[in-house]
């Protein structure tokens, strides 16, 4: 079952940059900054309610968030999801023939992920997040 | 002192709001709770519930300049807009003068996306409880 927005995602050029405004003008607290070698990010998390604000550098070129940055410009990437059961979630989604990006759940920032194409959901991309404690 | 609360909705851009919210529904089980249909300059509004935020769809009006499907902006809940607005203005970010929301009973403001590393963002106070806000107008 999904139980909430977990994070908005937003690709942006310079994170450093980027704080001046999310953590310093906005206000949001920093929460979590790591490395994603497998997608070539950095990406920090800022909390807000019961959401989280992601804010994604990439820093290798020729991955997808670069790609994205390159052809888009800094701006929304994606929206995520949480789920109390993502295994049985990408069965329905199976079930249903909705199209995916991971067939299995990976390990991501936010815990087991998974990504459906944004062909599913009218050119927004979703990810799925089951998190960790 | 600039009070973010909680991100309050992110708003999807669809050609079909009715279509949308069925997608949502087949796929994650997302049900609407509210649509609003146009009336004067306004566009076709739905709302998908989730946790303390919700999802928006927005549909625009028939002959208006559609953006592209797929996000568009988020919307953050803040206490004390005036205060939020007159904040990020010495602080060197553009944002409107806030102004009656699209949902009943809210205040806007926007801030312009070349402030926010490209996103539209939203703020927005709503005068009475989300519960009663949230209900649409008939």
């Amino acid at each position: 079952m999904i139980r909430r927005i977990h994070h908005i995602s937003i690709v942006v050029r310079d994170m450093e940059e980027a704080f001046l405004f999310y953590r310093d003008a906005l206000g949001l607290p920093l929460h979590k900054i790591a490395i994603l070698e497998d997608q070539g990010v950095k990406a920090a998390l800022l909390p807000l309610g019961e959401s989280e604000i992601e804010l994604l550098e990439p820093i290798q070129p020729d991955t997808g968030i670069a790609r994205f940055l390159e052809r888009r410009g800094e701006g929304l990437h994606h929206i995520c999801l949480e789920t109390d059961d993502i295994d049985r979630e990408l069965d329905g989604l199976n079930a249903r023939d909705v199209q995916l990006i991971d067939e299995q759940p990976r390990l991501g920032l936010a815990g087991r992920v998974c990504f459906v194409h944004p062909g599913a959901h009218h050119g927004v991309l979703v990810e799925l997040a089951q998190p960790m404690e | 002192m600039f009070n973010a609360k909680r991100l309050d909705h992110v708003t999807l851009s669809v050609t079909d709001m009715k279509e949308a919210a069925r997608i949502w529904q087949r796929t994650l089980g997302l049900r609407p709770d509210t649509l609003i249909e146009p009336h004067g300059s306004r566009p076709r509004l739905g709302s998908l519930p989730l946790g303390d935020a919700f999802v928006e769809l927005v549909q625009p009006l028939a002959g208006a300049a559609a953006p592209d499907e797929g996000m568009l902006s988020i919307s953050i809940e803040v206490d004390d807009l005036a205060a939020a607005v007159a904040g990020l203005r010495r602080r060197g970010v553009v944002v409107s003068d806030p102004q009656e929301g699209p949902w009943p009973a809210t205040q806007v403001a926007h801030i312009s996306p070349k402030s926010a590393h490209g996103v539209p963002i939203e703020l927005v106070s709503r005068l009475a409880g989300p519960e009663g806000a949230d209900k649409p107008e008939e």
